[in-house]
């Protein structure tokens, strides 16, 4: 019989994860020789150098062919290599914010930047999967680890209850995908994705339930992940109680390697289905989700928990661009990025559906630049001791920061205009490409509630501005500590936002790379 | 010097102020004033070019990837805002350096002042749709800085926020708008040279609409049409160079330049003319008549502002050649009269300390310069002869004369409060017996009255020699109506009897009798019911609506209890993967014979069924542990029933471990005190979870109905000695035929070790120090 051969080739896209990998099990096998008190200012720098080299090699697949790897369980396409790269950039940054936040609470441990590693070694490989199970397997990967993060600083309340819920409801979840899947298996026979469209084809005729069932619970549980309205309860309280860093780490990367799963699971085995089932499946979910998500953040006083409302915001956007790429009567072809990689025989829908891809892309890089940005400086004005009552992340907490700070206020000015979409931000570049997409392709009413809702986002976002400019400082306010490593990394995001909002430069020709997913 | 470095030199001169500021406090006002000359006279150069028919082009910065180019172009109509912007803003400039004089803020008054007056001209020169989006918002964002100077105001700070929102939101539906209006008119759609040539596909779009409908929202919250006028009123919060420059001059008008730019491309039909007029009308009326009942001078005047604009959009909306002529010429004269009086209310403010309009009178001999400029305001704003405002006013009546008599009627209308209006803030403050102000007045130093004054005479020299606008205006109208042959405008202050002249006659006279009659009128409105609500309540009723459906929701969706998120989860997922099964089943396939069953099966799952209700009313954990381990061993009997031994094995052993654990943890858990829930609670409980069981069992029967694949395991059987060397078939598959994804699971295993091991063995060091 024919014996199935690995080359090296196939190893190759599991590159930056390898990476990452051993970066992990370096820290874990250091930490054996290290006491108590010994100095561990070299494991933050290890892990972000790790997650530089990680996301330069991802970049550089970026203009590899799209080919199937690993028998077909694997997928390098660029779309998969720009998202290694995007889930690298949160990766460094949530890591330079984590050093001082760590020692000032003196749990800074080699385990916890491991585990920041082992998850996102997990989102990279859950980009490239192109199976049912090994998909599972590396979202398990991911989630374990957050898991785990989320309760690190055992102390208080606050962190116990929010791993508890969300290794519950994550638990809830994962399980709910795996039935799909299963019922996915049960209709045709396979869990190659790209080996499944034509029996899918089959079984949406002779047994339509199932595939539609799995479809939706699939479905379900990405949902879950990408905190879409309904399944978004854990976001806020997670989000709360978890440090500052993972949190972090999750509303950008999580939610990335999640919608990238979800967007290759679709995109891959769309064509089996009805097309109307994920249009009108991501449709409704990104409608609940923008809506609810930005009323939800509209009360917030708690900065922390309104920027956690806020993803479920943007992840509604997202799904706004996802529910693009299933757009079955796109308008006219107008090409956003031009349509270098797909020829000129490429049909409306292959062109609206790369612009789609690209916007999610974009809108990925820029709300995990914003976000990672956000939280940092979030971590730098919160204190331990205020934490069980609440009021660490009140936003009092912002009360004439300009004057204390002016660097930190600018750069959470330059955040919160980000990701209220307002020009000349990286965040405004990202809603416009993804509106654009949408309008493209069709979704015009679905747009202008997007643009409804957010107009509602530029409230609550803006008063954190007031609150640092326009306020004067608030008597026995505590000392602000500075930490070179949380300085430079908001110095990056600032940089970043800014410049890429102005000029995305080198940024767009990886992107248009980008847009292209293979099996599409 | 071409466009782009001028608009460029605008934003370096914004940082650099700062730094002047601190090294030469004094100068700095001069300087940049000087700067703002040099622009208006480098545009003012290129009138010739562009009479003659040039339009300079320029691109930079072009992203054509993304679609957005930084193209700009000098044409008729954007010369006349970029003179404009750069006139007016000269004189302010001036003002403002001896106004905030000794403010700690005045640096920052620079930066933003410079930082606006740059964005307004990238708006008037951009050729792109995106571009000029770019810097609509960029107005925006100064706007807000500048309104919010004084911060240390609260009122100042909600005024900020309420004119950001309200101008940020419809920046928010300009965008879509033009997105599609981008789309609509295909290929090279976001230029906006391109765009005018689109005109037929853009009306024939089915999308026109909807599109018209998000663009109008921008322009109407810019320009403050009804309903989002009050953000207008609260912007008096801000010093007053900022009121004359961008609140009456400059940035209010943004709105009528993008409706007067974008006319060739969606003006002209039914909608926009509908739309804008009924708009436009209602804005001029409400406003114009409200002016006469505000208390401050200078809420006075931006009560008057709001009816001038309503007025321009009404003119744009009637979308004639000699409505949009007298359109422009209304603009620039507004411009001038009312930049003038807003900065005299400054110097009334500044010298006499109140703006009150009630407390000022007879300031005209100690103050006979600021009192000269606002006389000459006044007359321009009245609509007299020789000032340029008359002429204004005959054309505007002139193009409300080609159209039934109710548009004419309601422009007249509109103007008789304003000529009151001019009475009020122009003329009655400097005359009649002096009062007692809070400050002895006396005049405003020199380069406060200078610019005032100098708006003033250039409001009446216009008026006389009308011809020197002549090129500048029959060039913007020349853009804005592409397809008119270019005519004189005749713009001269006699025409003889005609018409118009008796409509200026008429609201002249019906201004006079107002003015004389404005306390009674007051007197009257006071004991109208809804006199008495705030400026922008409706702006603050809106934001708290909004706030309480949040809360609404957020207890509702968000209170915090785990099984209400699960219980939440858990409904929506059976809801909409029950419709589905119900809907899309097709239960005929299910193979024959599926619903017989043999007695043991019966007794297993009778037991099943049993230790689940068991494990559900259990008072204690242990005996709730129990019953699981029951469950699970029925499922390993039945795994066994039904031919596989392995499974049921591992079945068994995995409970077993399970309940071990689960009693190990038990023991160290407090005491467990069982609550029932109230009943209604226990009954949807209840059923939710029949719904799940009964889910669950159809999902299984459709899996049975799917066409058998062939054996997975006769493959491995049949291969796992040839390829593997293995006798142990469920070993094969696990290290060799799957083993990536027993790798995997190692991985998900090793990886939750690590978890556990740092959640539980770390402590961290501030904790183990402590006792």
């Amino acid at each position: 019989m024919n014996l199935p051969t690995l080359t090296s080739a196939d190893f190759f896209p599991m590159l930056p994860a390898i990476i990452m990998v051993v970066g992990a099990c370096i820290l874990l096998l250091s930490e054996v020789f290290l006491s108590a008190h010994s100095s561990r200012g070299y494991q933050a720098v290890l892990t972000a150098i790790t997650a530089v080299i990680a996301g330069v090699v991802a970049l550089k697949m970026v203009f590899e062919p799209a080919r199937e790897v690993f028998l077909g369980f694997g997928a390098l396409d660029p779309f998969s290599s720009f998202l290694t790269f995007v889930v690298c950039v949160a990766l460094a940054l949530a890591t330079l914010t984590s050093a001082g936040f760590l020692r000032k609470r003196g749990a800074e441990r080699g385990e916890f930047y491991a585990l920041m590693l082992f998850a996102t070694a997990g989102m990279s490989l859950l980009a490239i999967s192109n199976e049912l199970i090994t998909l599972f397997v590396n979202l398990e990967v991911l989630s374990i680890s957050t898991y785990a993060l989320t309760s690190f600083l055992r102390r208080g309340t606050r962190p116990s209850e929010a791993g508890f819920k969300y290794f519950i409801l994550g638990a809830f979840s994962s399980a709910v995908l795996l039935y799909g899947a299963a019922l996915l298996y049960g209709a045709t026979g396979t869990t190659h994705l790209t080996g499944m469209v034509l029996p899918l084809a089959n079984a949406v005729r002779t047994n339509p339930a199932l595939v539609y069932t799995g479809a939706l619970l699939v479905a379900a549980g990405f949902a879950f992940k990408v905190a879409a309205v309904p399944f978004h309860m854990w976001t806020p309280d997670v989000y709360e109680g978890a440090p500052t860093p993972v949190t972090a780490l999750m509303s950008a990367g999580v939610k990335a390697a999640a919608f990238a799963a979800l967007v290759r699971v679709f995109v891959t085995v769309g064509p089996g289905l009805d097309p109307q089932l994920p249009l009108t499946l991501f449709s409704t979910l990104a409608l609940l989700t923008m809506v609810a998500g930005n009323l939800l953040a509209i009360p917030q006083r708690n900065v922390k928990r309104m920027l956690a409302y806020s993803s479920i915001a943007h992840a509604g956007y997202l799904l706004l661009g996802v529910a693009a790429l299933f757009a079955t009567a796109p308008g006219e072809a107008f090409s956003l990025l031009g349509s270098t990689s797909l020829g000129t025989t490429a049909t409306p829908q292959a062109v609206a559906r790369a612009e789609a891809l690209r916007g999610i892309l974009f809108y990925l890089l820029a709300y995990t630049v914003t976000a990672v940005g956000a939280f940092g400086v979030v971590s730098v004005l919160e204190r331990r001791e205020d934490e069980e009552r609440g009021t660490a992340w009140d936003l009092e907490r912002f009360s004439g920061l300009a004057q204390r700070r002016p660097g930190w206020a600018f750069a959470m000015a330059a955040f919160m205009l980000s990701l209220a979409g307002i020009p000349p931000t990286v965040g405004f570049l990202g809603k416009l490409l993804i509106f654009r997409s949408a309008v493209d392709a069709g979704l015009i009413g679905l747009t202008i509630i997007a643009v409804l809702s957010s107009a509602a986002g530029v409230y609550y976002y803006l008063r954190v501005v007031v609150y640092m400019y326009m306020r004067p400082v608030p008597e026995g306010a505590h000392a602000l500590e500075r930490n070179w490593m949380t300085e430079f990394a908001l110095v990056v995001s600032t940089v970043a936002v800014v410049v890429l909002g102005i000029a995305p430069g080198p940024v767009t020709e990886w992107l248009v790379q980008a847009g292209h997913l293979l099996g599409r | 010097m071409p466009l782009g470095p001028l608009i460029l030199s605008g934003f370096l001169a914004a940082l650099a102020a700062p730094w002047l500021h601190r090294a030469l406090p004094r100068r700095t006002s001069a300087a940049v004033s000087l700067f703002l000359l040099a622009l208006f006279v480098s545009f003012a150069r290129r009138l010739p070019d562009i009479s003659s028919g040039t339009v300079s082009l320029a691109r930079y910065g072009e992203l054509p990837r993304l679609g957005f180019a930084l193209d700009f172009r000098l044409d008729g109509l954007a010369l006349l805002f970029a003179l404009l912007i750069t006139g007016i803003g000269t004189a302010v400039a001036l003002y403002a350096g001896s106004y905030l004089h000794e403010h700690p803020g005045l640096g920052r008054f620079y930066f933003f002042f410079l930082a606006f007056m740059a964005s307004m001209l990238g708006l008037v020169l951009a050729d792109n749709l995106l571009a000029l989006f770019l810097f609509w918002e960029l107005t925006s964002l100064a706007s807000y800085a500048l309104i919010g100077f004084e911060h240390q105001r609260s009122t100042a700070r909600k005024a900020a926020l309420q004119s950001l929102l309200v101008t940020v939101a419809g920046g928010q539906a300009l965008l879509v708008g033009l997105l599609l209006v981008g789309m609509m008119a295909g290929e090279g759609g976001f230029s906006l040279t391109t765009l005018d040539t689109r005109r037929e596909v853009l009306h024939a779009h089915p999308l026109y609409l909807p599109a018209l409908a998000l663009v109008l929202l921008g322009a109407f919250t810019k320009s403050a049409q009804l309903p989002f006028h009050s953000w207008l009123l609260g912007a008096m919060e801000a010093p007053a160079p900022v009121s004359a420059y961008l609140h009456s001059a400059t940035l209010v008008k943004a709105g009528v330049y993008l409706l007067l730019r974008l006319f060739p491309a969606l003006g002209g039909t039914l909608a926009w003319e509908v739309t804008l007029v009924c708009v436009g009308g209602a804005t001029m009326l409400w406003c114009g008549w409200l002016a006469l009942v505000q208390e401050d001078l200078k809420r006075v005047l931006a009560q008057a502002t709001l009816c001038v604009l309503g007025t321009l959009v009404l003119l744009v909306g009637l979308g004639t050649p000699a409505s949009l002529r007298a359109a422009l010429i209304f603009l620039v004269a507004h411009a001038l009269y009312k930049g003038g009086l807003f900065l005299v209310a400054g110097n009334v403010d500044h010298e006499a300390g109140t703006r009150r309009v009630a407390a000022l009178s007879g300031l005209g001999w100690r103050m006979p310069l600021t009192t000269t400029a606002a006389l000459l305001a006044a007359l321009a704003m009245a609509g007299i002869a020789p000032a340029l405002g008359f002429i204004a006013k005959e054309g505007v009546y002139e193009a409300g004369l080609e159209h039934p008599a109710r548009v004419t009627t309601a422009l007249v209308l509109g103007f008789i409060p304003t000529v009151a209006v001019a009475g009020i803030a122009g003329v009655r403050p400097f005359l009649g017996p002096a009062t007692r102000t809070p400050l002895e007045p006396h005049e405003a130093p020199v380069s406060m009255w200078l610019g005032p004054v100098a708006l003033g005479i250039l409001g009446v020299v216009l008026g006389l020699v009308p011809g020197a606008l002549e090129p500048l205006l029959g060039d913007a109208v020349a853009t804005v109506a592409p397809g008119v042959p270019r005519r004189p405008l005749e713009l001269e202050l006699w025409h003889g009897f005609t018409l118009a002249l008796g409509l200026s006659a008429v609201s002249l006279a019906g201004g006079l009798a107002i003015y004389a009659a404005r306390e009674p009128l007051r007197r009257l409105y006071a004991r109208l019911p809804g006199a008495r609500l705030p400026t922008g309540w409706g702006f603050s009723a809106v934001l708290e609506g909004l706030k309480k459906v949040a809360d609404a929701q957020t207890r509702v969706l968000q209170d915090g209890y785990l099984r209400h998120y699960l219980l939440i989860t858990w409904s929506v997922t059976l809801g909409l993967v029950g419709f589905t099964l119900l809907t899309k089943a097709r239960w005929w396939l299910l193979p024959p014979g599926w619903g017989e069953v043999h007695f043991v099966e019966v007794v297993v799952a009778t037991l099943v069924v049993l230790a689940t209700i068991a494990a559900a009313r259990a008072e204690s954990r242990l005996a709730a542990v129990a019953a699981l381990g029951v469950v699970g061993l029925g499922v390993a009997l039945l795994f066994l029933f039904f031919g596989a031994p392995d499974l049921a094995l591992t079945q068994s052993v995995v409970e077993a471990l399970t309940v071990v654990v689960f009693a190990l943890v038990l023991l160290r858990l407090p005491r467990y005190h069982p609550s029932r829930p109230p009943r209604p609670a226990l009954l949807r409980d209840v059923l939710i979870s029949l719904a799940g069981g009964g889910l669950m069992t159809g999902l299984v029967l459709l899996a049975s109905a799917a066409p058998p694949h062939p054996h997975v395991s006769d493959y491995f059987v049949e291969h796992s000695v040839e390829a593997a060397h293995g006798h142990n078939i469920v070993n094969v598959i696990l290290t060799d035929f799957r083993a990536l994804d027993t790798l995997g699971e190692t991985t998900v295993l090793a990886v939750a070790a690590v978890g556990v091991h740092a959640i539980l063995k770390l402590r961290p060091r501030t904790e183990e120090e402590e006792p």
